[in-house]
């Protein structure tokens, strides 16, 4: 089995709204792949279909091998869910709330290893209703890690941080990529795709529009690029396939620096909002 | 990987009722509404009507024993209907049983734990009203017979009313709207079910109604066991009516199974 994650033509309509209307995707094993999308795109549909939450109205859901909704409890051992906007355990310690969902596991890793994982060993005592929202995130992966999955998914797991949160949780991701974890996470953040995974699918209206490497998606490589410059006191910007070529033609025609040169590759960010652009 | 990943059902519900009673006692408003309100009521009660007298003449008690008795099936009525009635949606709400639902936990160890949570609650309530009444009320200790009696009405009241409360919990799945609805028809039913008046001096359409409902069942149980047997005279139709309260309390927990395993569900209500 070379995928963790298999899903073709999955379909799931809410009444007569259609969240996820027909989308393809797979994930590899060892692989960290971030679905990308607008609000209500069905990123979180799509996600917690696989796992296991929602059953699909319609196409294929494979994860691990098995079936997801009402899969047996030998095949929740393996995967980890961290999803959106959970506020319970408030009144319990950090301490206390990793061995409350410990005991939902036969084998958990031990308590303080998941919580000095996610950064929180400080916090061990402290009230889970106290934490800032980074923390009470951190938190959620912690607990999500107990059982040691194999493959772990994270819905929108940094909406809301400051940037040196997202950093700390970025590299908690990455420890968790050196240990072999398969991910599979929803984001709004574009530098967090493009930092963490390995590939990116883009969502929009229910659908996959693409989904590739960071580097590639959309056309990334192979679009324009602006060469921007400054020459007689004015400002020019140029479109084209060949930046290479421009630069030496402007650096043969102006004599010594060239004031003000950039060379820009359309950031992930222009790609994706040309795609959803076109979706809508 | 292996099944040994999967913890035992057993394990993981004790775990679960550890859990749950830890949980319970740091939450002041249900430590107050469901464990302190019926000693206060019982002490209220006792202080401004304790000492009239009710029943049959020449056999008469004082309300106070009449009150305590009633308290202690009211105490089992919060513990097990009033309590789930009210935490299980907001646990949904919480995101806290869509995440367990995804764990590799046996999901019965979650009933199992608030089972024993309802238990814990209900015994330490009725040993506590029970002390007040011998200590304060000249409430007797029960004969032994009288205990095999309240052993099978704890028990199926205490089924009828955690299995009525979870069944609500699936049909107003809204926590909000269930803490509104949940609290005014426990308190309703203390009022028509014999707990604040004499069952027997209701109005009779009040009577029916709580007839309907297991509390005025569990109420006169628990009364056959503590009050003195001439007491029963006082009752409508002069009897007990073991066999009643036992076809009644015994119908809820049917009825509250069948609609909570129809209802009950894991997940948070859609707010998008």
């Amino acid at each position: 089995m070379a995928f963790a994650v298999e899903v073709h033509e999955l379909r799931k309509a809410y009444g007569s709204r259609r969240a996820v209307d027909g989308v393809d995707f797979t994930v590899e094993l060892g692989e960290i792949v971030a679905l990308l999308g607008p609000n209500g795109a069905g990123k979180t549909t799509t996600v917690e279909m696989c796992a296991g939450f929602r059953r699909p109205d319609s196409g294929s859901v494979r994860v691990l091998g098995t079936e997801p909704f009402r899969a047996p409890a030998t095949w929740k051992a393996r995967i980890g869910v961290v999803t959106q906007q959970t506020t319970d355990l408030k009144e319990l310690t950090v301490a206390q709330a990793v061995w409350a969902i410990s005991g939902c596991y036969g084998t958990p890793r031990p308590a303080a290893e998941v919580i000095e994982a996610v950064g929180l060993t400080e916090q061990s005592d402290q009230r889970c209703e106290l934490l800032s929202g980074g923390q009470r995130r951190r938190l959620e992966v912690a607990l999500g890690i107990l059982g040691s999955p194999e493959l772990l998914f994270l819905d929108e797991p940094t909406t809301g941080f400051d940037p040196e949160a997202r950093r700390m949780f970025w590299s908690l991701i990455e420890q968790l990529r050196a240990d072999g974890t398969t991910i599979l996470l929803t984001t709004h953040y574009l530098d967090e795709a493009e930092h963490l995974a390995d590939r990116v699918g883009v969502i929009a209206a229910g659908r996959m529009l693409e989904i590739n490497t960071p580097e590639l998606i959309g056309g990334r490589a192979g679009a324009l690029s602006a060469v921007s410059w400054v020459e007689d006191g004015h400002p020019h910007t140029e479109h084209t396939a060949t930046p290479t070529e421009l630069v030496r033609r402007l650096a043969a025609r102006i004599d010594g620096e060239i004031v003000g040169l950039s060379i820009a590759r359309p950031t992930l960010e222009d790609v994706y909002v040309r795609m959803i652009n076109e979706v809508e | 990987m292996t099944a040994s990943t999967v913890p035992g059902l057993l394990e993981a519900s004790l775990h679960r009722v550890r859990l749950e009673i830890i949980q319970f006692s740091k939450e002041k408003d249900a430590l107050f509404f469901l464990v302190a309100f019926p000693p206060v009521m019982l002490l209220l009660f006792g202080a401004i009507f304790g000492s009239q007298k009710i029943g049959p003449a020449g056999n008469q008690i004082t309300f106070a024993q009449y009150f305590v008795a009633g308290m202690i099936g009211t105490g089992i009525w919060g513990a097990c209907f009033q309590n789930l009635g009210i935490a299980v949606p907001l646990e949904r709400d919480s995101g806290s049983l869509k995440r367990l639902s995804a764990t590799p936990m046996p999901l019965s160890a979650y009933f199992f734990g608030k089972i024993g949570l309802v238990l814990s609650l209900s015994l330490l309530e009725c040993s506590g009203l029970l002390l007040m009444g011998v200590l304060f009320y000249h409430l007797r200790i029960p004969p032994a017979g009288h205990w095999i009696t309240f052993a099978w009405v704890f028990a199926l009241g205490s089924g009828a009313c955690t299995l009525f409360g979870i069944a609500l919990s699936g049909l107003i799945r809204n926590a909000r709207v269930a803490s509104s609805i949940v609290s005014p028809i426990a308190i309703i039913l203390q009022f028509v079910s014999g707990v604040y008046f004499v069952f027997s001096q209701l109005p009779t359409g009040l009577q029916l109604v709580g007839s309907v409902f297991p509390l005025r069942w569990l109420t006169l149980g628990m009364r056959s066991v503590f009050l003195p047997e001439s007491y029963r005279l006082a009752e409508p139709g002069h009897g007990w009516q073991h066999g009643t309260t036992a076809i009644v309390l015994g119908v809820w927990c049917v009825a509250g199974l069948i609609v909570a395993r129809r209802t009950f569900t894991w997940m948070p209500e859609r707010s998008t």
